[in-house]
């Protein structure tokens, strides 16, 4: 039997939290045996296991208790409280894995110290500060890119070469490579011309169905098999050093998908494809921790008969759906301020009245009604992710007020602040417009989770709102309530 | 001129799917896959080392040993069970293509110390302070000339079948995340990896981690 049994317990029996919460609990320790001890001390700290090389995180400590002497047959509980960390998040896979620790150890003078540690699972929370995705930010593929990139490492190569006279012997063979490149380039070219390939971001987040614009016009007759995109994920990690260093792989993911069939193209005539694909639902986010790592890829290929195919690779970050908010939030936006609205539900029917506005109050813009928002949601439904004709039509109209009402099918808390005044902490109901398909999601103000508790599925939420944003992810316009 | 282009190929099965959300290998009462990587901390405790008869020696300042094998036979867990135990010992591994000068300790443990270079040898088995090397190649010549007190541990010839049965269940104990029952590997299981592998054990690590990899409950293997 030891001097001392250690027992670390979470507030959680699931021993889950979100980046950003409070994990708490209880430090029991039994002694067994007289004695001294220098204090105990908690440190916690995330740590990657597996097959690779150990990566761990910082390591934050804090004292629990001071020097004591401890009794034996005395039972110490120690209640322990911190934030939690916001990233890397738990992570199972088969190489790698990702958890986080607590750990407990009664320092005792000359004398091995007593330890117990315990993991507890991080999930998705707050975004990680610096770590705000810009889903919205158009991108091309970065295949050309890196072709440049490709093309400059071999030119620095050559140039490199002619300073040191063993590489002189491979400067015939390199050049060889780099033409045998170029022809291989301008080969494909001659066939496809110029392929223009667009994502509206490359920052995705689990089961997204990815839009993905591809646009080319043939410079000669030209039959295509077909055009597929193939999405792979997988994991990487290295074991040892040096000589000994080995590399393993594993395949998480790897589906291809044809999105377009076999065409005859005639040159010259522009053939655009746009569609989206199917990604993942997974938990295996994008990670690099040096010697341990997950990345996503998407391969576009246009696969010619008898003939090098065209293709294009695109590095893609998968993200949890928490952190892939647009950088565009309500804190940088101005919000009108109407006065506030009531809330009813079906079963208690009120009347939605505005209150007075003080004389000190702007003047609120016209309200306008819910069909002009279904209209409105309608085009931009319609106006698509590409070009910024859905921009303009948001800029448009993100100052207007829309007051109305909505069918629930969901109300949750609001763990993000969305920005704008009253919105932390608040709810977010999620519904359809008045009798309409068209999907909403909606902030509401903190003030009213009591009422917006008491709601349930299939009930009607009235309010003013005013359109925030359009989440690309499920196709629908995230709005909030004016107060 | 790609010929699969209409082929699908999907593989469903995510680390999502797979272990759902729950603590990692709760299922099989551990906390980690028993013989996935180590960290330096942790190989004394799943060390499988008798270091009694030495600790005496590696006391005495013209003493030297030397642990030789191959990689993966257990050079490092015998260097880092001396440092857990002999609290003023030091620990360096010299990287490969630099020839550090080793901390100096009472003993002063160098891994890889084939590493060094000679001007570095020269200096450190002239020093004062008993030594405990883990190596390639042997240096008994060597530590001679400068005097010293040798013992060899070829550590290939220590491996025999108790030996590897009990290094393989430790692993197994130490990762055990609460009271109860544990995976365990049978000495059959043992036999055969001892025969297809050798004294590897590194080898016959990465064949169990991928077994518990698929465990999906507690039980001999």
């Amino acid at each position: 039997m030891s001097n001392y049994d250690i027992a670390i317990s979470f507030d959680r029996a699931s021993r889950s939290y979100r980046g950003g919460e409070t994990v708490s609990g209880t430090v029991t320790i039994r002694v067994n045996k007289d004695g001294s001890c220098n204090g105990i001390e908690l440190s916690r700290y995330w740590l990657t296991h597996g097959r690779g090389n150990r990566a761990r995180g910082p390591v934050i400590k804090e004292t629990l208790c001071p020097a004591i002497e401890l009794r034996s047959g005395e039972i110490k509980e120690l209640p322990f409280s911190f934030t939690a960390d916001l990233e890397p998040v738990t992570y199972h896979g088969h190489y790698i894995n990702v958890d986080h620790y607590v750990k407990v150890a009664v320092d005792v003078p000359w004398a091995i110290d007593p330890k117990c540690e315990v993991d507890y699972l991080l999930t998705p929370g707050i975004i990680p500060g610096g770590r705000r995705f810009d889903r919205d930010k158009r991108a091309k593929g970065n295949g050309q890119k890196k072709k440049l990139g490709a093309g400059a490492t071999i030119v620095v190569a050559l140039i490199l070469s002619l300073f040191v006279i063993p590489f002189l012997m491979l400067l015939p063979l390199l050049l060889v490579v780099f033409l045998i490149w170029l022809a291989y380039r301008w080969l494909i070219h001659s066939r496809v011309g110029k392929v223009e390939l667009v994502v509206p971001h490359k920052v995705v987040v689990p089961g997204e169905l990815w839009p993905i614009e591809l646009q080319f016009s043939p410079r000669t007759a030209l039959t295509v098999n077909a055009i597929t995109v193939r999405i792979r994920g997988r994991e990487r990690c290295v074991k040892g050093s040096g000589k000994h260093r080995s590399t393993r792989r594993h395949m998480l993911f790897e589906k291809t998908t044809t999105i377009d069939g076999e065409h005859k193209l005639t040159a010259g005539q522009p053939h655009t494809v746009k569609t989206t694909v199917q990604l993942p639902d997974t938990t295996a986010y994008s990670i690099d921790l040096s010697d341990n790592d997950i990345k996503w890829e998407a391969l576009v290929r246009i696969d010619i008969p008898l003939f090098p195919d065209w293709t294009e690779k695109i590095k893609l970050e998968m993200v949890p759906f928490e952190f892939a908010q647009p950088a565009d939030t309500p804190e940088t936006k101005p919000v009108t301020t109407p006065a506030p609205t009531p809330l009813v539900s079906s079963a208690t029917p009120l009347t939605p009245t505005a209150a007075p506005l003080s004389p000190t109050t702007a003047p609120m813009p016209p309200t306008a009604g819910i069909d002009d928002l279904v209209e409105i949601v309608g085009k931009l439904v319609k106006a698509g992710q590409f070009g910024d004709a859905r921009e303009k039509l948001l800029a448009t109209h993100a100052d207007r007020l829309f007051s109305g009402t909505l069918v629930i099918d969901q109300v949750l808390a609001t763990l993000e602040s969305p920005g704008a005044d009253g919105l932390a902490g608040g709810k977010t109901i999620l519904g359809r417009l008045g009798g309409e398909n068209h999907q909403v999601q909606i902030f509401t103000q903190k003030n009213r989770n009591e009422a917006i508790g008491a709601l349930s599925v299939g009930d009607e939420w009235h309010g003013t709102v005013q359109i925030f944003k359009w989440d690309d992810l499920y196709n629908r316009p995230v709005l909030f309530e004016a107060t | 001129m790609h010929s699969d282009s209409t082929v699908t190929i999907e593989r469903p099965v995510l680390p999502a799917a797979r272990h759902g959300q729950g603590l990692t290998f709760a299922h099989l009462n551990l906390r980690r896959n028993p013989f996935g990587e180590l960290g330096q901390d942790d190989r004394p405790g799943v060390a499988v080392v008798d270091l009694a008869p030495l600790l005496g020696e590696l006391r005495n300042p013209a003493f030297a040993l030397q642990v030789v094998g191959e990689q993966g036979f257990g050079k490092t867990t015998h260097l880092l069970t001396i440092r857990a135990a002999i609290v003023s010992a030091t620990y360096t591994c010299i990287p490969e293509g630099r020839s550090l000068w080793p901390s100096i300790g009472n003993p002063t443990i160098v891994d890889e110390a084939q590493r060094l270079s000679r001007r570095h040898r020269f200096r450190l088995f002239r020093r004062g302070v008993p030594l405990a090397l883990g190596t390639h190649e042997n240096l008994e010549r060597e530590l001679q000339q400068a005097g010293r007190t040798v013992v060899t541990l070829q550590v290939g010839e220590l491996m025999t079948l108790d030996r590897l049965h009990t290094i393989l269940n430790r692993r197994i104990t130490f990762a055990r995340r609460g009271p109860g029952p544990l995976p365990s590997i049978r000495l059959a299981t043992t036999k055969t990896l001892l025969e297809e592998f050798g004294s590897n054990v590194r080898a016959i690590e990465a064949q169990l981690y991928d077994c518990f990899q698929n465990l999906r409950e507690i039980q001999n293997v």
